[in-house]
């Protein structure tokens, strides 16, 4: 093929795809605002927030972490994620309830406190997203 | 402000990078700005991870005074260098300065969406938060107990990954005296940047046609490339050096240059040392390298040019060879399937990697990206396996087989969850480099000059 007729070829492939991307991509950016997106993870950010405050006063390396919810599922995994990075540079030991200072974060209220006595450990904050952080005596 | 106490530790890294490629090269060897303030990136960059991981490691910590003072003496000394021994030499002005001028306007047209995308994930994608930018925060916030992001224990964050980009932030960051949000969000945008002026300032180097334009916005208006690269994931650093480390390898061959070699070979270290992934790629790269000086005419003089890329790289990548001798704790989500009883890699597993792999280049999440790559490497496919470009073609296919088959023996994971959340990102990282080879054996000067050095080789 002639060295011409590869480049208008090559040339022409490109512009299409090119114009059309850039219309989807101004499509999309025009749907921007209105996405959610951004305001889950501030809520996230701002969750952590008060945990990150009580934590940061103590000299402590670990924190457990007790769920009763599904692990496998994104959406706990994803909790759970966020808590290490929020709290980072603390290292979360998911399911280990054996340290001093221990994140619940269960289906319900109930559910968490019922563990946290059976633990014999006092409740010292909780926050929007309904985990409760508390310490074993 | 916040843009300008990211803007003050970005200048040291690039003065940095600029006075040493101003050592390496002659004025005319670069050939543009455009590619002279990219290079110069890559390479300061570079020194500063170099440097921030041996403070890391003998202080037993981040410090980022020592950090920086490191730097400006460094900075300080190639000065002194520079003024005394050779006067700082910028590269000519570019020939083309309305081409140069309509892919600046687009370039900061289509960055100003990718930077919309940027704003709606604040803490990144997924693994930006769970890895990268959690490995930034321990560096910069756990003091001595920065090693604790490397127990076995955070399996979930990767610690056998290397530092480069955590690094970067936490150099950023000792300017705002906190992990300041922003940073690894603008630092994804800058290697956006830097991706897409590299591949231009390439292609331009060897060609004038308006051509050259298309290959970097086809990465702008992609919606899925936009997105994964502002995600603040490491793909993006590694897709950059994978670029700038093959073209600057490509060129020390066709242009019998040296200094390209040192460059080459000095990012090839680099791009060892951003993701595991990276390093893979860095060894394959030198090792296709290394059995190509041995396949090709010996003479003493190639064979002195083999030794001293081998000794650049070797230093160049002293962080990736200390980090994973003394502190990687090694793959921890890792099932070898071909010994596992439990688990076994079966060939069902294999096809079903074959499939995906076709089904992901057809996908039209890549808004006709691949298809294109695959129509214009097929109509160039002549021109792309001669003599000097025939390391991208080689070099990346041979990477992107070796990522399939670990995702097939490892079987740690469901192979199609495996897939999803890794093959496309590995996709990313290879388009352009890609775009880079089809393009360039498309254009006519690549031709013309390849012939060249063909008749060349075969005169000597």
């Amino acid at each position: 093929m002639k060295k011409n007729h590869l480049n208008l070829i090559v040339f022409s492939l490109c512009l299409i795809i090119v114009a059309i991307n850039t219309f989807h991509l101004l499509k999309q950016a025009l749907l921007f605002p209105k996405s959610t997106s951004r305001q889950f993870y501030l809520l996230l950010a701002d969750a952590f927030k008060s945990f990150q405050q009580i934590l940061s006063q103590y000299d402590i390396e670990f924190l457990g972490y007790y769920s009763d919810k599904d692990m496998e599922k994104n959406t706990n995994i994803l909790i759970f994620s966020q808590a290490q990075y929020y709290l980072a540079p603390l290292v979360i030991e998911s399911g280990n309830t054996d340290r001093e200072y221990v994140l619940f974060d269960c289906s319900s209220p109930d559910v968490a406190l019922k563990k946290i006595n059976e633990l014999g450990a006092t409740p010292i904050i909780a926050n929007s997203l309904g985990m409760i952080l508390a310490k074993k005596k | 402000m916040d843009l300008f106490l990211t803007a003050i530790p970005l200048t040291i890294s690039f003065l940095l990078g600029g006075l040493f490629l101003n050592i390496l090269f002659s004025k005319k060897e670069i050939g543009s700005k455009g590619l002279f303030f990219v290079l110069a990136f890559a390479v300061g960059l570079g020194i500063t991870a170099f440097i921030s991981f041996f403070v890391l490691i003998v202080s037993g910590g981040y410090q980022k005074t020592l950090v920086l003072a490191a730097q400006l003496i460094l900075l300080a000394a190639l000065l002194f260098r520079q003024f005394k021994k050779k006067p700082v030499t910028w590269p000519t002005m570019a020939m083309h300065p309305l081409q140069d001028l309509v892919m600046a306007g687009l370039i900061v047209f289509l960055l100003s969406i990718s930077w919309q995308i940027a704003y709606q994930y604040p803490s990144g994608g997924w693994d930006a938060w769970s890895v990268w930018n959690l490995k930034a925060k321990f560096i910069f916030l756990a003091g001595q107990r920065w090693v604790d992001l490397l127990s076995p224990k955070m399996w979930g964050s990767s610690p056998h990954y290397p530092l480069y980009l955590p690094l970067i932030n936490v150099w950023i960051w000792g300017f705002f005296n906190k992990p300041a949000e922003l940073t690894p969000a603008i630092v994804s945008m800058l290697f956006f940047l830097l991706i897409v002026l590299l591949l231009y300032a390439s292609l331009r180097r060897e060609s004038s046609s308006w051509v050259v334009l298309l290959a970097p916005l086809l990465l702008l208006s992609s919606e899925l490339y936009s997105t994964l690269a502002v995600s603040q994931y490491c793909d993006i650093v590694v897709g950059f050096y994978l670029l700038a480390s093959l073209t600057s390898l490509w060129r020390a061959e066709q242009e019998q240059s040296r200094a390209w070699l040192i460059l080459g070979c000095i990012l090839l270290g680099i791009l060892s040392f951003t993701k595991s992934e990276g390093t893979i790629a860095a060894l394959l790269i030198f090792m296709l390298m290394t059995i190509k000086k041995f396949l090709a005419k010996r003479s003493k003089q190639k064979f002195q040019e083999f030794i001293f890329g081998a000794i650049v790289f070797f230093l160049a990548a002293l962080p990736t060879i200390i980090f994973n001798l003394f502190f990687s704790p090694g793959n921890q989500t890792f099932t070898n399937g071909l010994q596992s009883l439990q688990h076994p890699a079966t060939f069902d597993r294999f096809k079903f990697c074959i499939a995906f792999l076709l089904s992901e280049m057809i996908s039209m999440k890549w808004c006709g990206l691949w298809i294109t790559v695959i129509v214009i490497g097929l109509l160039s496919l002549k021109r792309g396996w001669q003599r000097a470009l025939k390391i991208f073609p080689l070099s990346l296919s041979i990477y992107l087989g070796i990522v399939l088959a670990y995702c097939f023996i490892n079987t740690r994971f469901e192979i199609g969850w495996l897939l999803q959340v890794t093959l496309g990102r590995i996709l990313a990282s290879l388009l352009p480099s890609l775009l880079f080879w089809v393009f360039a054996a498309c254009l006519n000067g690549v031709e013309g000059k390849d012939s060249k050095t063909d008749a060349q080789s075969s005169k000597s």
